[in-house]
């Protein structure tokens, strides 16, 4: 039994975080809340993402599994404007989802559930964690994306820094210290990445301010930040380009 | 009980594997179990069932991996359906503890898609299904499957063969392609020859696949003669996987299974490739086996007209055979026009009977040995000579729509005149080219010119300066020139052409008196 009510903002949030890497998500939900936790189609990113109770105006539920298209929400949010409340009902006998938006009711077809995998968060001891500004992060990437296709993030005790190096030019983002709200780091981490999923992941952040990232070496980044003011709680993990020999 | 009688009718509809094996998946997953032929699918290379040698060199091109980066970096799994690539692929994975990332044909498989999710995948890291991490750094590797990769084509796959050749070359992890027929990837993409390792998978022995039948009925509790699991495996004619399903079908609801049973299948409905249609039609001389060759063909009758065409002689080498099948296959030529010409497809029927039963009838002896079948040089032949063809349909039209007849007069009675008058008469070319617009490509084919030679460009240059000059001209026309333009006109409207009726009327005067 699922049946609640939520901002089209909020839902907007969450739709966005998951669509940035899957197309098909399966929603665990709880008397709790709802969560998800996917593997991108390439299996190089996943995502784990939390929303609790509390996010929803309304949450009234029993523990189920809900496979939705992410493309069918996205065209549902598209109706709803600003301030817009959406009604979500799981109606179980015919295995739909069930969305009013204003005055519009939209039947959804749910996914079936059981080729989709259920991955667990894996314990990756990444040994540096700092806390950086979105919009510095983005302008940052918006630089290295016009020259290379990948970018190394290095962490090193006294400050954080992104390098993108191109056939011919290179660009690099430096933050000291002072900059950050938070750096933890002993010893230098650095880890390369593929632009296109790390530019999306950081664009699905939205407004959210601020952004937790965990490094190590050749190793995944750990992105996290919060989402539906606070009520929810997304992780994403990044596995790194493999640097050829 | 709903679901079996459901499967078990389509499955008597269809005879076909694929939408079996689909439809018994998905009625099965309704009811919480898996298909037997994936419940039994193996777990590590050893326990595939048949081909040992190809098994063999799948794990040791894994093996080369272990080592880092090797040349061959992909490699190509060709055979029938149900002979175990898939199976292998996925049992090499498992049992080198890789990640996974399948593309099969359920599967967008455009350009972006494959960049998307098998170029990213090759490029970086990766997260297994359960959400572990493996590193290459420490052995750990994806594999990414391509099934079905003979099957990219078409519209929604625009790109993709090219997005996979593109993938091999940057990959940093392993890639397995998967094919029925590797002549249709490898026509798409002839890079793909040497960039990949090619392995093949031959039709499963019987005495395997009964071996396998048995163990399965052991573990489901099924009891089965030997007779009847000879009977199956028969059946299914080396194809492991349709003879699990077919056991499967026949098993749902019962304890037992008799041989009768088996007879419920009929015929399998298998595709095969041009090259064992020729072998079937050429090595028998069994009217029926020759026909059912081509059943089972995906070919269209023309095409496998030129396939005889061109391979006949390779394989016939008395004379009065191979006058004789020619002869046969003259006459459906004649057939396959008649169905061109009237859209009567009923006359296909006559087409392929002479083709292939009247080809197979044809010989006197037998014919032995190894036979390397050739592509239709005329299709090759065709497609080279696209560019010249195009430009000479074209100059053919200018000139017919000029001279008032056919595209076949111009081209067969006009087209010589035409030349010797091109190459020979003083002024004849430049007019010509100014009042039939032709351009440098035309003018070079017709003198036998480079397009970019002197020659060519001489003469372009002048029919201009025919045109700045009989602008200056035009103002003075005289009244009786005025009259001819008019009665010019009234012929060109009535033949709805579009040259200008002055430039015919000049090219009159000035040149056609000379033919």
């Amino acid at each position: 039994m699922f049946k609640a009510k939520i901002k089209a903002e909020t839902l907007k949030e969450v739709v966005d975080v998951i669509s940035a890497l899957v197309d098909e998500a399966k929603f665990n939900i709880t008397s709790d809340g709802v969560s998800l936790r996917a593997v991108d189609p390439a299996h190089v990113a996943m995502l784990d993402l939390a929303l609790q109770k509390k996010g929803f105006e309304e949450f009234k539920a029993k523990e189920c599994e809900l496979g939705i298209d992410i493309d069918k929400l996205k065209d549902v949010l598209k109706l709803a404007g600003a301030g817009d409340i959406l009604d979500l009902e799981h109606d179980e006998d015919k295995n739909k989802l069930i969305l009013d938006v204003g005055n519009i009711t939209r039947r959804m077809a749910l996914v079936d559930t059981a080729g989709m995998s259920d991955p667990k968060v894996p314990n990756l001891n990444l040994p540096a964690k700092l806390i950086v500004n979105t919009n510095e992060l983005r302008r940052g990437l918006r630089a290295a994306e016009a020259v290379s296709d990948h970018v190394a993030l290095i962490a090193s005790s006294d400050s954080f820094e992104m390098v993108s190096e191109g056939d011919t030019d290179s660009v690099n983002l430096k933050l000291p210290k002072a900059l950050l709200k938070e750096l933890d780091c002993k010893e230098n981490q650095k880890s390369l990445f593929s632009l296109d999923y790390f530019s999306t992941m950081v664009k699905a952040i939205g407004s959210t301010p601020e952004v937790t990232m965990y490094i190590g070496t050749d190793y995944p980044i750990n992105l996290e930040f919060d989402i539906a003011e606070g009520n929810g709680h997304v992780k994403y993990l990044l596995a790194p380009r493999i640097e050829s020999e | 009980m709903g679901v079996s009688k459901i499967t078990y009718f389509f499955f008597l509809i269809y005879h076909n594997e694929e939408a079996l094996t689909y439809y018994l998946r998905n009625s099965f997953k309704a009811s919480m179990n898996v298909d037997w032929a994936e419940k039994y699918r193996p777990k590590r290379l050893n326990d595939v069932v048949g081909n040992p040698t190809a098994t063999k060199e799948l794990r040791d091109w894994a093996e080369t991996w272990e080592r880092g980066t090797p040349k061959k970096k992909a490699v190509v799994l060709v055979g029938d359906p149900g002979v175990g690539k898939t199976s292998s692929a996925l049992a090499l994975a498992r049992e080198f503890g890789w990640g996974i990332v399948e593309l099969n044909a359920s599967d967008l498989r455009n350009a972006d898609a494959i960049r998307k999710v098998a170029t990213s995948g090759a490029l970086n890291e990766t997260f297994t299904d359960s959400g572990e991490f493996v590193s290459t750094r420490h052995g750990g590797r994806k594999l990414i499957i391509l099934d079905e990769a003979d099957n990219i084509f078409g519209k929604e796959d625009y790109g993709g063969i090219q997005a996979i050749v593109m993938t091999i070359r940057e990959t940093l992890q392993p890639i397995i392609l998967i094919v029925n027929d590797y002549y249709a990837l490898v026509r798409r993409s002839p890079a793909l020859k040497s960039m990949c390792h090619t392995i093949r998978f031959s039709g499963i022995h019987k005495s395997s696949v009964i071996k396998l039948l048995r163990t399965i009925c052991q573990n489901e509790d099924i009891t089965v003669s030997n007779e009847t699991l000879n009977a199956l495996a028969e059946h299914s004619s080396g194809d492991l996987r349709s003879a699990i399903n077919d056991l499967e079908s026949l098993s749902l609801g019962k304890r037992k299974i008799s041989e009768k049973d088996v007879t419920v299948l009929g015929f399998r409905d298998y595709r095969i490739n041009i090259f064992k249609a020729l072998t079937g039609i050429f090595r028998t001389t069994s009217y029926n086996r020759a026909l059912e060759s081509a059943y089972n063909l995906n070919e269209d009758p023309e095409h496998l007209l030129l396939w005889i065409d061109e391979n006949l002689p390779l394989e016939y080498k008395k004379h009065e055979d191979l006058a004789s099948a020619y002869y046969s296959l003259s006459r459906a030529s004649i057939f396959l026009g008649r169905v061109r010409i009237r859209q009567h497809y009923k006359l296909w029927g006559y087409a392929n009977d002479l083709m292939t039963a009247g080809v197979a009838v044809s010989k006197t002896s037998s014919m032995r040995g190894y036979t390397k079948y050739q592509f239709p040089s005329w299709l090759t032949k065709m497609s080279q000579t696209r560019g010249i063809r195009t430009l000479q349909k074209s100059l053919n039209e200018k000139l017919s729509s000029h001279y008032h007849t056919s595209r076949y007069v111009a081209q067969i009675e006009m087209f010589p005149y035409f030349r010797y008058l091109f190459e020979n008469e003083k002024d004849f070319n430049i007019y010509a080219i100014r009042d039939l617009d032709l351009d440098s490509e035309e003018i070079a084919y017709i003198l036998g010119e480079e397009t970019d030679s002197p020659t060519v460009k001489h003469l372009l240059e002048k029919s201009k300066d025919l045109d700045k000059k009989k602008k200056e001209e035009k103002p003075q026309l005289t009244g009786s020139e005025k009259g001819k333009k008019e009665q010019d006109k009234g012929r060109k409207m009535r033949d709805t052409e579009d040259i200008d009726a002055k430039k015919a009327q000049d090219l009159r005067q000035k040149n056609l008196s000379d033919f």
